[in-house]
């Protein structure tokens, strides 16, 4: 959960042995509504892309992590605050 | 070749499975269990463990051999450990799981290969959930037949062992101790210590493979009696490893299946994500004509229940 009751984390899947994911776009911008399981990003490993959903219905509050950026898995990109 | 991934290769995450991920890998750590999930970076993982599915690499995490698809870290590795059965069982009893996959390193620093390890794993399995069907997906032992011997005798219901690639590409691709008769003559030899066993092969297509050398590969895997065959896409898993050749698209390996099947295999998994020990409860019952379940966990998995009640979402590609 977020660091604060009213927002959702977006969080990079575990992917094994892998240490180090680009974040190859965001697919809702920030102020969006999402639905949850709508894609909100994609993720690219040296094996394939990976697309994450979103946790909860709401608004994209936060993107963290840039287009192109790198990041990692167990790490939170975004939030979204539900509603 | 590697560059841009076609969207074929794009993998759904489910956020509901993010917290049964972690439990699962947390469970596997604290356990001392290696996976060949985590080792060689599969796609597949997230959704897999999502679903309380998980491929137990035995004999520790470090292969005496260095094939060239391969991320699994090769090198000197330690004495198994004799205390892994007993892990492994406790672990699989936890996880609520009917159908276990096991798959090893190579051990060609011991003597039998590992075959007795790899026998005792599936020993402490099969005593500790009796129920519990075992598919073991083995090394080629060096061809030493007391050592598939031993691994039979344990008593596992699917044995495997991986042809990965066709003939020309089988030095290029794997290490100098594999060969591609080496393999075939393994398959076969399962089939005579036991033919109610079921055998199961799997080939890496992209590696640069002609569509003769693969329709030649599948005739030599049907020929050694092999029931099961699984078709994937080879990914590369760092940059250490070989480039991919080609990306096949999904209708590619439809059609392979296709061909598969009219070649008389009675299981057949095909498509870009498809990997040996991926839907192999499936393909098992595939093979035997039982009804398949609604979901891809066992209903007593504890893993799965604790997931969302969605069903479990099947990504593009992921069968052919």
């Amino acid at each position: 959960m977020g660091r604060k009751e009213d927002v959702v984390d977006i969080v990079v899947p575990e992917l094994g042995e892998v240490e180090e994911v680009k974040l190859v776009r965001w697919l809702k911008a920030v102020g969006e509504e999402v639905e949850a399981g709508e894609a909100v990003a994609e993720v690219e490993a040296d094996k394939a892309v990976f697309v994450i959903e979103a946790p909860s219905t709401g608004i994209l509050a936060e993107a963290h992590v840039s287009e192109g950026g790198s990041t990692r898995p167990g790490e939170i990109i975004g939030r979204v605050k539900p509603g | 070749m590697d560059g841009v991934k076609p969207d074929w290769l794009r993998v759904a995450v489910p956020a509901a499975a993010g917290p049964t991920v972690r439990r699962m890998g947390e469970l596997l750590r604290a356990r001392g269990l290696p996976t060949v999930c985590r080792s060689a970076h599969c796609p597949n993982l997230p959704i897999c463990w999502g679903q309380g599915t998980v491929t137990f690499m035995i004999g520790g995490d470090v292969c005496t051999r260095a094939c060239r698809f391969c991320a699994v870290p090769h090198g000197r590795p330690e004495a198994p450990d004799p205390e892994e059965p007993g892990r492994l069982a406790r672990a699989v009893n936890e996880l609520g799981l009917r159908y276990v996959v096991l798959t090893s390193v190579d051990r060609d620093d011991l003597p039998d290969g590992g075959g007795a390890h790899y026998a005792a794993a599936i020993r402490a399995v099969r005593e500790a959930v009796p129920d519990a069907l075992v598919e073991a997906l083995l090394p080629d032992f060096g061809g030493d037949r007391e050592a598939l011997r031993t691994v039979v005798a344990a008593g596992p219901t699917v044995v495997g062992h991986n042809l990965e690639t066709v003939r020309r590409l089988s030095p290029l691709v794997r290490d100098r101790r594999a060969g591609y008769d080496l393999s075939l003559s393994v398959l076969r030899t399962l089939k005579e210590l036991d033919p109610r066993l079921r055998t199961k092969s799997s080939l890496l297509l992209g590696l640069g493979e002609t569509e003769d050398e693969l329709g030649e590969a599948l005739a030599d895997l049907r020929a050694a009696g092999v029931d099961i065959i699984v078709l994937g896409q080879y990914l590369r898993p760092t940059p250490r490893q070989l480039p991919v050749a080609r990306y096949v698209p999904p209708e590619e390996f439809r059609r392979w299946e296709e061909r598969a099947r009219a070649m008389g295999f009675p299981g057949v998994v095909s498509g870009p994500m498809a990997r040996t020990s991926f839907r192999a409860a499936e393909a098992y019952r595939e093979v035997v004509g039982q009804p398949q379940p609604a979901t891809l966990c066992p209903p007593e998995a504890q893993a799965c229940l604790e997931l969302d009640s969605r069903a479990p979402k099947k990504p593009e590609g992921f069968l052919g």
